[in-house]
């Protein structure tokens, strides 16, 4: 029964010394199975926050510690030993103090790269401009001194911005610019005004883009020299650059750094608890949260053992004003199926966990759609060959594959060769309408069954109102049924009558008046208007529910007509080219269809199934841990 | 066949949004009510007395102005989406100058956290980052690593490292962002372009006349440097003259006397560059209700809507923090920039 809701929670309330907290905070965390909430008190009971100053050192400490990790080339996760060591704070705020040193100087360093890259691209694009200096008829060493009354300037600037630094020269009064070349994004320019508006200038050329070109005094007369003093630059500048990346890598301070990151290890839960930690002038510190009520023993066997009876421990069962965090417990081959409807959403605590449902119809409706014994042994064969890189998902590509065959022999299908195997049942292609009909009949089946389980999750949220008159619950129930009813007798006898009708019009009128009732306050019209549509939409979204499952039949027979093509390709083909057909177009089939099918599969169990009675906005339970909190 | 050929779902929410805005007399009448504390019957939250002023400015502006934007954007693609996006991000280019006062100003992490703006899901900014950055240097470097303000970064951080100032930080990025505005305005398709240029360049223009005259002649920039600072764009329809020659007078008097005459009316009395701005405000205003009412196309449209509905909310949620902190009633008329 655990399976299909969240496990039962307790709210907890561990008191413990001051002292103790830190220790107490790795006890719970070794534990795993706690989860800590800020205490429902009033803020003159227990006022202090006595983890406050830790958990910011904490912070200040991790961010450093991660900006070092992201740099430094990090091998294997680390494993820390298992004995819990408490960190004091003044042993905390001294790892602090060396991560601040540590990554003070690779951020210095990484500054130095960026600027140092920044000057070589500069010296490229020089060198690569040079012969635009040579054939200037000007001595540019004479031009970069300033004279008594003019202030020269030359230098590079973004193409992008050399319009308005133009026309921002010529505002100013005796300033002159000439833009002697333009490369790329690069223009070179030169800038002369008067010596005395040189504090202007320079403001201006700060505000700009401006880099100011240093070149040797010789620049004019002699381009080979120019081009060895250029190359030495660039040599220079790239041996700094080769410096500080090895300078990089020394600052990575790897052993260090391990030592520093165990500190944090055994830090963190403390750091974590701290935000919800109060603390009196006594000493007495309190911490409340979530645990799973199966694990309260354990857990408060542990604390007794640590604390001996230095500790006060209580539990109650949560109240309907909680907000609780919702754990799900699974047997290992239902965990894949877990993620997969977390994607979707948490179960709410107290709701229906729709996991071994969506497990047990996913494989099912993949198998009745995806059926033959050749694909799916591929799928299966590949899923568990594969099992270590696909992890967890192994189990449901393993289980649709063995889905697949036992379809497969169903169907009596083989690498769509339909003439090797006796179906045990039929092929799909020899009466689609039958096919038709049992993919109905399945939808059908589902629906009603998403359909119970809202009506269960409602009565267990005491929303007794909607659980017995809305679509949503029996009256929506009854309507399916009713509509279901109508129609097999239209269908098989040709009546719609009175007994026909009464099914659906009373459970219809029963709808409407609750949406009635929903809407009070409203005017009269709007009134009207938003209940026969909604009432409208209660039907129509059953009918058009209903017919998506017919997609289950339409892919088994896709499957079949694509084997179909594929085979007459073939069939135009002699021997070599034949086999050729028949392998890539299985390969086809394989890959392209069993990805639609897998997303059709994904889409009937999220938009047809849980959207029908799965709220999913349940709390994830996130359970204090050792080591830094994860996403 | 121009968008809102192609999206008369999009004009038809813009009207619907559109008639949702407030007139200026009940704008001004809501603010009334609000300082003389008689507006029951507006439905606002009643107990804002809790709510720290930085939380319900950032509740009304996700609920209503993210909220329609969301409408808005999303029958968009291409250079239109792209325009708006661009445009709703100015908030976050506010949150990069947030970041950086706070990092010049050793503020704790929490402190600079708080006065941020959340424009979620359009956020691009690796604010977590950011925050953990232990300086300047740092925080432009991580922007400039990735992220659509790398280049509005690089050319922060060459600033900075020439000018230690958080003034001429915050000028270059603002001018970087604007003008990529202009620059993402005239990137749509022709059909749209005219009239989104024409409303945008009101809105840059109404900044490069307040910067002009703020740095020119309250900072005491060279009139070089204070164009350098600007957004040039043509042609434009608010201010008109040259700012280059704006950018030469040499005293606020003698800027006005420049601008074109219908403007030195409107401008006639105002008294400081914060009356300037409110006037100058008031014409975008107009503009931008032009737009909305008169022009067929959706684009400019939209986001004259959006101006004018960020304006009423910014209004609304001055005179709301106003009262929580007491201030006289003129005092709050002109943080809201109304009528006293």
């Amino acid at each position: 029964m655990m399976m299909f809701k969240p496990l039962p929670m307790q709210r907890v309330m561990l008191k413990v010394m001051r002292e103790d907290a830190p220790l107490a905070a790795l006890v719970l965390a070794d534990c795993g199975v706690f989860s800590p909430e800020a205490a429902d008190l009033p803020e003159d009971v227990l006022p202090e926050r006595p983890g406050a100053q830790y958990n910011k050192v904490y912070r200040n400490a991790q961010s450093r510690l991660e900006k070092l990790r992201q740099r430094a080339d990090d091998g294997p996760c680390r494993e820390f030993p298992d004995e819990l060591r408490v960190i004091e704070l003044a042993e905390l705020e001294q790892a602090n103090k060396r991560l601040g040193e540590l990554w003070g100087r690779y951020s210095e360093l990484e500054e130095q790269q960026h600027r140092l890259l920044e000057e070589r691209r500069h010296l490229e694009e020089l060198k690569e401009n040079l012969h635009l200096f040579s054939t200037l008829n000007i001595n540019l060493g004479r031009l970069q001194a300033s004279g008594a009354f003019l202030e020269l300037h030359m230098g590079t600037l973004p193409l992008l911005d050399l319009q308005r630094f133009a026309k921002a020269v010529s505002i100013e009064p005796h300033h002159f610019l000439k833009v002697f070349h333009t490369a790329r994004e690069t223009a070179y320019v030169m800038i002369a005004g008067p010596r005395k508006e040189k504090q202007d200038t320079h403001k201006l050329l700060q505000t700009a883009d401006f880099r100011p070109l240093a070149l040797p005094p010789e620049f004019k007369s002699h381009p080979k020299t120019i081009q060895h003093e250029l190359s030495a630059q660039l040599h220079e500048c790239t041996k700094k650059i080769l410096a500080v990346e090895q300078q990089l890598i020394e600052a990575e301070q790897r052993d260090e750094l391990a030592v520093l990151e165990e500190i944090l290890h055994y830090a963190a839960p403390f750091s974590a608890l701290a935000e919800t930690l109060r603390g009196g002038r006594s000493g007495l510190t309190l911490v409340e949260g979530w645990i799973p009520k199966r694990d309260i023993l354990k857990l408060e066997q542990t604390l007794e053992i640590r604390f001996d009876k230095r500790f006060e421990f209580t539990a109650r069962d949560p109240e309907e004003s909680d907000d609780v965090p919702s754990v799900l417990s699974h047997p290992p081959f239902f965990r894949p199926f877990e993620k997969l409807v977390k994607n979707f959403g948490i179960p709410r605590y107290g709701e229906v966990d729709p996991t071994i449902l969506f497990a047990i119809s996913f494989i099912l409706m993949f198998g009745m759609m995806f059926g033959d014994v050749g694909h799916g042994a591929v799928i299966g064969a590949a899923g568990w060959y594969f099992r270590e890189k696909l992890g967890e998902f192994t189990i449901p590509i393993t289980a649709s594959g063995i889905s697949s065959v036992i379809f497969g022999f169903l169907y009596g299908s083989i690498f769509g060769y339909e003439e090797i195997l006796h179906a045990l049942w039929m092929a799909p292609i020899s009466d689609p309408m039958l096919m038709l009909t049992v993919a109905v009949g399945w939808g059908v089946g589902l629906i009603l069954l998403s359909c119970s389980l809202k009506f269960i999750n409602l009565l267990a949220e005491k929303r007794f109102m909607r659980a017995w008159f809305d679509t949503q619950g029996l009256a929506g129930i009854l309507l399916y049924l009713g509509g279901l009813f109508g129609l097999y007798r239209l269908a098989t006898y040709g009546v719609f009558g009175v007994t026909e009708s009464l099914p659906i019009v009373i459970p219809l009128l029963v709808i409407l008046g609750y949406k009635w009732h929903e809407q009070h306050g409203m005017a009269l019209g709007e009134r009207i208007i938003v209940v026969l549509i909604e009432g409208f939409d209660s039907i129509m979204n059953f009918v058009s529910n209903t017919l998506s499952y017919m997609r289950v039949a339409a892919f088994s027979l896709n499957h079949a007509a694509l084997a179909i093509a594929v085979f007459t390709l073939a069939n135009t083909m002699g021997g070599f080219g034949h086999w050729v057909t028949i392998i890539l177009g299985n390969v086809f089939i394989l890959v392209l269809e069993g990805a639609i099918v897998a997303i059709q599969v994904l889409r009937l169990e999220y938009y047809e199934g849980f959207a029908r009675f799965f709220s999913g906005d349940g709390r994830v339970f996130r359970p204090l841990r050792l080591g830094p909190p994860r996403p | 066949m121009n968008l809102s050929a192609r999206h008369p779902y999009l004009n038809a929410r813009i009207s619907i949004l559109a008639a949702r805005l407030m007139s200026p007399e009940r704008l001004q009448r809501l603010a009334e009510d609000l300082i003389e504390g008689t507006d029951a019957a507006w439905g606002l939250p009643e107990k804002e007395g809790n709510i720290p002023p930085l939380d319900m400015e950032q509740a009304l502006l996700f609920t209503t102005l993210l909220a329609d934007f969301m409408i808005l954007v999303r029958p968009l693609t291409g250079t239109e989406r792209d325009f708006l996006v661009y445009w709703i991000r100015k908030f976050e280019v506010a949150n990069i100058k947030a970041i950086l006062r706070g990092k010049m100003a050793d503020m704790p992490v929490g402190e600079i956290r708080s006065s941020l703006t959340d424009i979620r899901p359009f956020s691009a900014l690796p604010v977590g980052d950011l925050l953990r950055t232990e300086d300047t240097a740092e925080m432009l470097r991580r922007l400039e690593a990735d992220g659509p303000y790398g280049t509005v970064a690089r050319h922060a951080r060459e600033v900075y490292e020439k000018k230690r100032e958080l003034f001429t930080l915050e000028a270059t990025i603002d001018h970087r962002y604007l003008s990529g505005v202009m620059h993402k305005a005239q990137a749509v398709k022709a059909e749209e372009r005219d009239a989104l240029v024409r409303i945008a360049g009101f809105v840059v223009d109404r900044y490069n006349l307040i910067w002009l005259l703020r740095y020119r002649f309250i900072y005491g920039l060279s009139p070089g440097e204070t164009f350098y600072l600007l957004v040039p764009f043509g042609p434009r329809r608010l201010i008109g003259t040259d700012l280059a020659e704006l950018a030469r007078s040499n005293s606020i008097t003698e800027a006005l006397t420049k601008l074109p005459i219908p403007l030195q009316e409107k401008l006639a009395n105002a008294r400081s560059i914060t009356d300037i701005e409110q006037i100058v405000e008031e014409i975008v205003r107009q503009a931008a209700r032009a737009a909305l009412k008169q022009s067929g196309n959706a684009l400019a449209r939209a986001f004259s809507y959006l101006i004018l509905r960020e304006c009423e909310i910014n209004r609304t949620a001055a005179v709301l923090k106003g009262r929580k902190f007491r201030f006289a009633p003129h005092i709050i008329r002109d943080g809201a920039g109304l009528r006293n």
